[in-house]
């Protein structure tokens, strides 16, 4: 499985990075006839770097596909412009949206499967959304049927514990580039370099100096393997770089998962059926509105600004079991005095809290009136014991800032012009299409692994 | 996971890393128990895990171990999520919990011994019923048909006795079972849950994971278990034709043995026989090569020695066949049947428990997905 590399030998194309889109670009360069080493950092355990925490997958596809409802591409293309507040590259949009079924498809062929085609054992809970493909093992599943591929197929060389530690570049032109492999420095050539090792959402140090304190209060679901080196390395080669540092905030999670590498787990979904409070026991925003999306970004910065950057998710049994729960049991208590002292909240505040939402229900209605912040949906009175509470944090998923891509993954240089064999695919380019901190569900993955595959098609 | 050692720790490990699996869901697909972990949440609404949800998923689990390599989680992750050896550990637990008579229990982690203490006893009370019947001579002398060491009526007896037991106490422990995982009258009476049961039984739908085959011996999806298995289930069944058609040829027919090779009771055994050796055998094989990280210690010897009976009952049925006429013929004869008697007289304590536990789960499965909320 590990095997060694010869270094001596000269590869058409090395791959950096063992994720999604890097596997795609593999793949794909391999299927062409070309010579592929993929330099992986996690180990063989920890393999598929971020994309093994991924869920599912959205491509434009037409209705019925899969049992699926319709998404044309051109909705899709809005969906996407949308989430990235209309800062996405229009031409590489529209150029990934228009064909993003190649990708669905690719993966298909290469062992990846759906849960929504199978026939045994499958709770209709699971497929929360009507036009989304959900991968058979997830995330992990989805890279492990890939790594299968380039195992059995042969010739194409996956090495692990294979870190990019410097490039070099000259003239618009890779030549080499230094790895640290199983502990002992290699330099390693080839014709082409494919960069899909993703972002730097896993580096300690970097992340510490942009978030200063609220950094300890952020819950990263990255591993600490993404130190996005090699993105640092294209910009010191000359790439022109895309997307703002301080981005990626978001989702709202639980406080409890690890401070790393929490990856899928952490999500929370109980807001929109309760109400959410701050340390202080104030509301701290209109919790029916957090849906996914633009709210769920702006109320993971509104949660990062509350004291200690801790919140408390309130609910009733009323709504337990309309939302997916969490890694870890809710607290629970009979009545709200127990759950406010069980969560060191002030019990009187609580109860007088919940008893002016509860009144500011318009009868008959889900909204509030008089309360600030208001609910404005889904608004139901916290009056069924047990009373449950999910203790929340801020969660950190992917950051953005990344080389700038054309139309065949190739990387663009400061001076407007190709780089003539370094190609980008996955979280290291997906800030010429998401910007801000927004994000859309299920929608990167195809996104890395398109762009993996057009690189794999434009090698030099 | 953590090797961990009291019941109480294993329960609250359990409950542990399947509040992790339904914050995930990765694995949905490849069996019921993500399916049924679905529903207890969704479908009842439930808000804890407890003792009595883990011993119902660690039977529902067929140990086809395809979510702990789909799992993100295990170890080196610090959230160590290894699903098939916490439900091989509970499967333990339900084991000597539910296991009839309770004082039996401790001979699940005695099987080799008590096996063959068992053939022993078995085979010294058959030569001393010789003895006292006046047959012994024949048990070394070449003979025509076993009758004359064992009449008809005795061996009838004899197998009738040790069906009860075998059998009626492995029902009264799936019971048991039933009560401890809260599975209520209506499950058990329910026909249409019996009848998916029993299809997901005969045609082993769990070992195939929905077309992904199981991750078993290796990382990726194979569908060696489920053939090996299937080819020892179905050699169980036409041994079990076999028997029945002797039975028939004698009481219906008034046929009595032995009976040519090419008649439909010997082709059967004959047939049964090769099928459960190849199953037993490559499951012995794909043993040697599973990652045993993923299993816990004790069905060691518990699987390993179901596998080595059941060869061996099989290798003495081919002796028998072989040697018709031969002198020790008897003997050989009353080897085999004492090795038959061991399986039944085991069967309450050995790996076949696994056959009702697991039944009823799936069972309570189908039920409970029809009767959610």
């Amino acid at each position: 499985m590990l095997g060694y590399v010869n270094l001596d030998q000269r590869y058409d194309v090395i791959v950096g990075g063992g994720g999604n889109a890097g596997l795609c670009a593999a793949i794909s360069a391999c299927e062409r006839g070309k010579r592929v080493l993929v330099l992986v950092k996690d180990s063989y355990e920890t393999r598929g770097g971020h994309s093994k925490y991924a869920e599912c997958v959205l491509v434009a596809h037409e209705e019925g596909w899969h049992g699926l409802r319709g998404l044309s591409a051109d909705d899709y293309y809005k969906l996407v412009m949308r989430s990235s507040k209309g800062n996405a590259d229009p031409r590489l949009l529209k150029f990934f949206v228009e064909n993003s079924m190649r990708y669905a498809e690719f993966v298909e062929r290469h062992g990846v499967r759906w849960i929504n085609d199978l026939k045994h054992g499958i709770s209709h809970y699971r497929l929360e959304s009507p036009n989304r493909l959900y991968m058979l093992g997830g995330g992990q599943g989805l890279v492990n049927a890939l790594y299968h591929w380039l195992e059995r197929r042969g010739g194409c060389k996956v090495v692990y514990n294979a870190e990019i530690v410097r490039i070099n570049a000259e003239d618009g032109v890779f030549k080499s580039l230094e790895a640290i492999i199983n502990g002992s420095r290699a330099t390693l050539r080839a014709d082409n370099l494919i960069l899909a090792t993703g972002g730097f959402e896993g580096n300690v140090e970097l992340l510490r100096r942009i978030w200063g304190e609220r950094f300890e209060y952020i819950r990263f679901r990255a591993s600490t393997v993404n130190t996005g080196l090699p993105i640092f390395e294209m910009e010191r080669n000359g790439a022109a770089m895309v997307g703002r540092m301080d981005e990626g905030i978001h989702p709202i999670v639980d406080a409890r998962v690890p401070k790393f590498n929490g990856g899928v787990i952490d999500r929370d979904y109980s807001i929109p059926f309760g109400i959410t409070v701050n340390a202080n026991v104030e509301r701290i925003f209109d919790e029916g509105l957090y849906a996914g999306g633009v709210t769920e970004v702006t109320y993971t910065r509104i949660l990062l600004e509350q004291p200690g950057g801790i919140a408390y998710s309130i609910f009733d049994s009323k709504v337990w079991g309309m939302f997916k729960p969490h890694a870890y049991p809710p607290i629970k208590a009979d009545t709200l005095e127990d759950l406010a002292r069980k969560l060191e909240l002030d019990p009187d505040r609580l109860v007088s809290l919940v008893k002016r939402f509860n009144s500011s229900i318009v009868p008959g209605k889900d909204y509030t009136v008089g309360i600030e912040p208001p609910k404005s949906r889904n608004a139901r009175p916290i009056d069924t014991p047990p009373f449950y509470a999910y203790p929340l944090a801020p969660g950190f998923s992917f950051t953005r800032y990344g080389v700038r891509v054309n139309e065949e993954a190739r990387v663009i240089r400061r001076n407007n012009r190709p780089f003539e064999n370094v190609f980008a695919a996955g979280t290291t380019m997906v800030g010429n299409i998401l910007t801000g901190d927004e994000y859309l569900g299920c929608f990167d993955i195809p996104l890395g692994g398109f762009f993996g595959i057009v690189a794999g098609e434009n090698l030099w | 996971m953590v090797r961990v050692l009291t019941i109480n720790d294993l329960i609250s490990e359990g409950v542990r890393e399947y509040y992790v699996c339904i914050a995930c869901r990765f694995c949905i697909g490849y069996c019921p128990v993500w399916d049924a972990l679905d529903t207890l949440f969704f479908g009842f609404r439930r808000d804890s895990i407890d003792r009595r949800d883990l011993e119902y998923f660690a039977y529902l689990c067929h140990d086809c171990r395809d979510c702990y390599y789909a799992c993100p989680y295990k170890p080196p992750h610090e959230l160590g999520i290894n699903i098939p050896r916490l439900n091989s550990a509970l499967r333990r637990v339900v084991d000597e919990n539910y296991v009839w008579p309770r004082f039996m229990a401790g001979l699940l982690r005695r099987q080799y011994i008590y096996m063959a203490s068992l053939f022993l006893t078995s085979l010294a009370l058959a030569l001393a019923l010789t003895l006292a019947i006046g047959s012994f001579p024949e048990v070394v002398s070449p003979i025509i048909t076993v009758y004359q060491v064992l009449p008809g009526t005795y061996i009838d007896i004899i197998g009738l006795v040790l069906g009860i037991w075998g059998l009626g106490i492995l029902i009264y422990e799936g019971l048991r079972y039933w009560r401890g995982i809260n599975g209520g009258y209506g499950g058990i009476l329910d026909i249409e849950s019996h009848m998916y049961a029993l299809r997901d039984a005969f045609t082993h739908l769990w070992f195939r994971a929905n077309g992904e085959g199981c991750d078993y011996p290796g990382e990726y999806g194979s569908y060696g278990r489920f053939y090996l298995h299937l080819s020892m289930f179905v050699g169980f069944l036409t041994d079990f034709a076999a028997t029945a058609t002797a039975a028939y040829y004698q009481d219906a027919l008034h046929l009595y043995p032995p009976y040519p090779l090419t008649s439909v009771p010997v082709i059967l055994g004959i047939v049964g026989g090769l099928l459960i050796t190849i199953g037993a055998l490559g499951l012995l094989v794909l043993k040697r090569f599973a990652n045993s990280e993923l299993i816990d210690d004790f069905w060691f010897e518990v699987d390993r020695a179901m596998l080595y009976l059941l060869l061996s009952i099989v290798i003495t049925g081919f002796i028998v066949l072989s040697m018709r006429g031969a002198p020790f013929y008897g003997l050989a004869f009353l080897m085999h049947i004492s090795l038959v008697s061991t399986l039944f007289l085991s069967a309450p304590h050995s790996k076949l428990t696994h056959i009702v536990f697991r039944y009823l789960a799936l069972v309570k499965y189908y039920y409970d997905k029809k009767h959610k909320t």
